[in-house]
Order: structure tokens, then sequence, then C-alpha cells
């Protein structure tokens, strides 16, 4: 079945939407929608139900023929013997385009259930009707708050900083809902999030192809299990000039098979996947955190993140720490120019401190932002740091003086942009505040988070760890 | 060479038609090898013998010093069974191992059917590399060129792409393995003809295209040296 890509368009940006066979008390998908912008309605004959959908302020038809215009996106919440018939329905009534949450299909392994997934096969394979699933959560899309998570709602209430919009696709709801959830709270703006299951109908590719096409997407992510048509893919992603970050699930499955060669057994699938993907132009990622982070380094990172590296670190301890950790991830951390030395002389404090790069600048930093200006000058203007400033931010700056922290914050920003070269923070729940003894673990917790959301509303990104931030740039790095 | 067209209707069709007919999915060194000589891929010369009198017979003709190698299709790691003798020096020894080794295999794996033992002149020292072609799930063949011989899983060092390959994936599978500066001259190494090389890999690759049944091939040990980059062993296996 050929993908109808208008049909399709018109199902991701749905302006009226039906949900048929919602059951109480949960009503998920009806009660998701609580701030959709176009229109809902419910069929549902069982009259236990109707009550509570009527109470929700969703009106509730007894048959699809009911309800009037026309359907962009019909939800199918119906148990699987039902799911035939409802089908059948949706044909007769033209809907636009089906997304099957119904599970219990070829996932089951049970006879019934690839007898019942034959059947909607049979049903939809001669019209041009896009079908998402069976056996998933379906579509959230941002601009009109459709979602199939009320969790999702916290999206919208999050500040996004509108740099890039990503787009997620997922095998799996959960991971669907959580990246939606988790890259808004990192200041990634995601305008999509597509739960796409069993894969029947619509699949990975067509998703791919689409959302290569669409406006608001910037950055497209995949949580996949497996592809359907694994040369189309490869070509999509050699196609595809927006990033394309994907999560492989069941890396090790296979690895274990027994095999008659040595290729074979040398081609466990993830070896194999991951070097395709990357041949293929695409970012492999191993879990939800390190697709957030590279997703994060894209969206902020207007420049392109090198092998030189300026680290800046406030202690000696951590001077060490930090140079290990990128030198691990194969990056260079050079030593600066004799010019850049020779001026970091006149003022840097070495008694307990070091300008070699890596920096050890809390003595001469402080909560002085005039020497941290020069010391970024100093960075900017030496040719041997091409590839980025990873700074170690400690919170103690912000618990002593919140002026100070929004100085040292567009001092970041202003030498970003000056001397377009990427700038990565990092602030670490627990060493950042380390020298807030007096308080207690949660307002420690609550002054990283919002020292994070300044630095973000800044355009920075910010990481929890070393480790973190060391990977993510070397997936992204050239 | 023959022509890829007459080498389809002829020879091939018979070696994998045979095998599919016995039910058979793995052919053994011999006919593994004859199948890829024909493709422009250098392979040692190899001669199957039965009995010891084959053996000796086979063994006058040749070089030494002489390899010998177990041929059963029901054995797929040769030297896991004692089935693999290397350094064979004079006739005498090409005797002597032949009857030990039949007796050792058999010892280790009773129920296997012994077709016979391989003898083939030893090739001079040079690099191990590995190429092999395997039939993905879901991208379909993929071929894969590394460090080979018994390094290769240890050392892990290979990489793959997707067929037909073509001539950049060739110089490009070459460059992405770790230990590439080893075919370079590293170190006193012998230097590897690297355009040669891609040659075998192209060829490789056409193989498995030209010849859909197959599932997965392993060329390992690939010698290379400076003046040849020959296949000592081969092993093919065919799609159920």
């Amino acid at each position: 079945m050929a993908i109808n890509y208008k049909k399709l368009h018109k199902m991701l940006n749905p302006k009226t939407v039906v949900v048929v066979g919602e059951k109480g008390p949960n009503y998920q998908f009806l009660k998701a929608q609580s701030d959709f912008t176009g229109n809902l309605y419910s069929v549902q004959i069982d009259k236990k139900e109707i009550p509570g959908i009527k109470k929700l302020g969703i009106k509730n038809y007894s048959s699809l023929e009911e309800v009037p215009g026309a359907i962009d996106l019909l939800i199918i919440a119906v148990p699987r013997q039902v799911a035939p018939f409802i089908a059948v329905e949706a044909i007769k009534r033209k809907v636009n385009g089906v997304h099957f949450f119904t599970a219990g299909f070829e996932e089951t392994k049970e006879k019934i259930g690839y007898e019942l997934q034959d059947k909607l096969v049979e049903l939809f394979k001669d019209t041009d009707i896009p079908v998402i699933g069976p056996n998933c959560m379906g579509i959230y899309n941002k601009k009109s708050s459709l979602r199939f998570h009320q969790a999702q709602n916290i999206a919208s209430a999050m500040p996004a900083l509108k740099k890039m919009n990503l787009s997620f696709l997922s095998q799996s709801g959960t991971h669907g809902v959580n990246v939606t959830v988790g890259a808004q709270r990192s200041g990634i703006n995601v305008s999509r999030s597509i739960s796409f299951g069993n894969a029947l109908f619509v699949n990975e590719c067509d998703l791919l192809e689409y959302l290569i096409n669409d406006k608001s997407t910037d950055i497209i992510a995949f949580y996949l299990e497996g592809v359907k048509d694994g040369p189309r893919f490869l070509q999509l992603l050699n196609k595809s000039k927006k990033p394309v970050l994907i999560w492989k699930g069941g890396r090790n499955n296979a690895g274990a098979r027994a095999v008659a060669s040595h290729t074979a057994s040398m081609a466990s699938n993830y070896t194999v996947w991951s070097k395709l993907i990357i041949d293929a132009g695409g970012i492999n990622v191993n879990s939800l955190d390190e697709l957030i982070n590279v997703a994060k380094l894209i969206n902020f990172q207007e420049y392109e993140i090198g092998n030189t590296l300026a680290l800046i670190t406030m202690t000696g301890g951590q001077s060490v720490a930090i140079t290990d950790t990128f030198e691990d991830h194969d990056f260079v951390i050079p030593q600066l120019s004799n010019t850049s030395y020779n001026e970091l002389s006149q003022f840097f404090n070495v008694i307990g401190g070091s300008y070699r790069n890596p920096f050890d600048a809390g003595s001469t930093i402080g909560n002085e932002v005039v020497n941290l200006n020069k010391i970024l000058n100093i960075i900017g203007e030496d040719k041997n740091i091409r590839g980025a400033l990873v700074i170690d931010m400690n919170t103690r700056t912000y618990t002593d003086s919140k002026q100070n922290f929004y100085e040292f914050l567009n001092a970041l920003r202003k030498f970003k942009h000056t001397y377009k070269m990427p700038v990565v923070l990092i602030i670490h729940t627990l060493t950042s505040t380390i020298m807030m003894t007096d308080q207690d673990a949660t307002s420690r917790e609550s002054i990283a988070s919002e020292v994070t959301q300044l630095a973000i509303a800044n355009g920075l990104p910010v990481f929890q760890s070393f480790h973190d931030a060391a990977k993510a740039m070397r997936l992204v790095a050239k | 060479m023959i022509s890829i067209a007459e080498f389809k209707e002829d020879k091939l069709n018979k070696i994998i038609k045979d095998a599919l007919k016995e039910n058979r999915y793995l052919l053994n060194e011999v006919e593994s090898k004859s199948l890829i000589k024909s493709f422009d891929i250098p392979v040692v010369n190899t001669k199957l013998a039965q009995n010891v009198s084959q053996a000796k017979s086979i063994a006058s003709k040749l070089s030494f010093p002489l390899a010998m190698k177990i041929v059963s299709n029901d054995i797929s790691h040769k030297s896991d069974v004692g089935g693999v003798q290397l350094d064979i020096a004079n006739i005498k020894e090409v005797e002597s191992t032949y009857k030990a080794m039949i007796k050792r295999v058999k010892k280790v794996n009773s129920k296997a059917v012994i077709i016979g033992i391989s003898i083939q002149p030893m090739v001079e020292d040079g690099i191990e590399l590995v190429a092999g072609v395997t039939t993905d799930k879901q991208f379909g063949p993929v071929l894969m060129f590394g460090l080979g011989g018994v390094f290769i899983e240890f050392m892990k060092d290979v990489s793959f792409k997707l067929l037909p390959l073509r001539k950049i994936d060739a110089k490009n599978i070459i460059n992405e393995i770790q230990s590439k500066q080893l075919l370079m001259g590293a170190r006193g190494l012998p230097k590897v003809d690297l355009d040669k090389l891609q040659k075998i890999l192209l060829s490789l690759s056409s193989f498995v295209v030209m010849n859909p049944e197959v599932e997965e091939i392993d060329l390992n040990p690939i010698i290379a040296n400076e003046k040849k980059i020959i296949a000592v062993d081969a092993r093919i296996v065919l799609k159920k």
C-alpha cells in the first residue's frame, strides 16, 4: 500500500479527532486532549462509559456515521476482536487516517492475533487511508496540543527555548512520552512524537520521509527495535539534511546465535547496524539520556564542535578529572600559545591555580566576571583552541550573588557568538553544590536545577557530568 | 579466468546445485576455493587427498613446507578439532600427519563424516586479514573486512559495508580498521598492495551479488605481504 502523504499530513496535524471505544475511569486519550485546539468527539455505545465521557464535556455519538464533518484522525481503542468491525465502519465513513491503539495482534504470537492482523491488512490494503499501529500510543503534536498521554501537557507548560524542533518516532509508547517530556525539560522544543507500534501500514521509513520534508522538524530522533525496510531506511538517512539520531533497542539479543562463519559471528546485529547507520549519516545513541544530550548539543550549538578544547574548572582535582574524561573520548586538550601564556601570567593567580589548559581557575575567577572575561578573550584569540570551551560551573557563585552569576552566563554567551565557538556547561548536582554544606539535599538539587534553567535560557547546553558531555560531543564532533 | 556467464552455467551451478541437492548448506574448503578462484580472487592451490597414497602423490608435486587440513562437511572450525597441521617438511611427515589427523579428528568428533584431507603449500609470512560477507536480516548482504587469522575474535578490528561494494567503499573499508597502519609497512611489516586488496574486495562483492544462493562467505585468513595477497582458507554457507 503506497502511502498517501497528503492524508498522512492531515492525520498528523488533525483538525477533527474522534476516539472510538474509550473506557473509564482513565479515558486516556480523551483526557489527554484537554487542550486540543481542534474538534474532539467520542464514539461509544457502552452505556456504562457514556456518562463519564459526557462529564469530560466531550460529545459522544453512538456510531461513526453520526459524527458531523470530516474526520482527520480516528483513534481506535476497542478490544481486538471488535477492531475489524470498526475498520469496516471507518472505511465506509471515509475517515482521513486511522490510529489503532488496540493491541493483541502479531506481538502476542497468538494464532488469533495473527488472524485479526491479517483481517486488518485485508481491509485496508486497497484503500489509501494511512493507518498507524496497531499496538501503539499514536500521535503527539505540540502545536495543536494533540497528545497521547496527559504527562505531555507538561511539555507545553515548560519554557521552550525555540531554536530547533525535535520530532521523535518510536516503537515504544513509553519512550514516546519520556522523550517528549525529558527533551522539553532540557530546553529542546519537541514538536512531534509518534509511537507507531507494529508498523503494519505506515512504517518508520514513511514517517522518516514525512519528517525530512516537515517544516516543523529540524532534528529527527528514533527509538527502534528494527526496521521493516532496511535498504530504504538507509537511503532516506542518506537523503536527510536534518540530523537523525537513532536509539536502537535490543542491541545484544542476537549476539549469541550459533553461526558457521567468522563473518557472521563478528556481525552481531548491532555491529552491522551501527556501522551502516553511521555510513548513511545517522547518529547512534544508546539511551534516552544520550539521545537528549546529543539533541541538546545540536539544538544549542550554532557552531561546529571540533577536537581541540579549552577546559575550565574551579579546582585542581576537577581540572585533572575533566582532562582525563575528554582525552578518553579522543579530544585534544592542547597547550596555548606563548602570547596567551604571557597575557595570562599578568593576572592569573597561580598559587592554588593553573592556566596551562586545563584551567584551574577558581581562585582567579572567584566572583569576578572581569577575570572570566579576560580568560575567555585569551582562549577565543588562541588559534590552538578550535573545538569548544567546556566549563565546570560552581553554583557557589549563584548562591553568593545571583547578579554575578547572570553576568557569568552573559559573558559565556557573548564569547560563544564573538568567537563562534561552542560553549558547554557542566553543572553536577553533587559536586557543583559541594560548598552548600549548610543546606539540605533538596535545596541543593533545586539550586542546580535553577542554575541549569538559567543557562538554558542563555542558549548554553548543560550536562550533568564530564562523561555525559564528552560522550555527546564525541558523537557530533567533526 | 573463464567468463562469468560461462562460469554460472557450468561449474558454479554444479557445485552449488549438488550441495543443495544433498541438503548441504556448508561448502567445504576445496569446493569454496574453486568457486571464488574463478572470480579472480587469489587462493592457495589446494588439492584433496582421500587416502595416504593420494596424499603422498599430491605432496610430491608441491613445494614444501605444506599445510594439511581436514575436509568434512560436518566440521566448520577445523582447528578446534585438531584438523589443521602446518609446516609439514617432507613426504614422511605427510604420511604420519595424514594418519594422525584422521585419528585425532575422529576421537574429538566421532560422528563427523571425513571426506579427506586437503593439502596445500604454506604461504610466506605476511599480515593475516579477513574478508567475508554475511546476510543481515534487515539490510541484506554486508561485506566485512579486517584483521584476520586467529586475531579476529580477540582484536575485533573489522568494518562493514553494504553490498554491492562501490570503489569508494572498498577504499574506505580498508581505512576504517583500527590497525590500518599495519598494512602500510609500519614497524618493518610488509607494505600491502592496497589497490590489489581493493580489487579483491570488489571481486568478493561481485561473487555474492552474482550468486544469490550464498548466505555467508569467509576468506580467513588472507595473507598479505609485499609480493602477494592470497586467501589461505575459504568457507561458503548457502541459503536454506
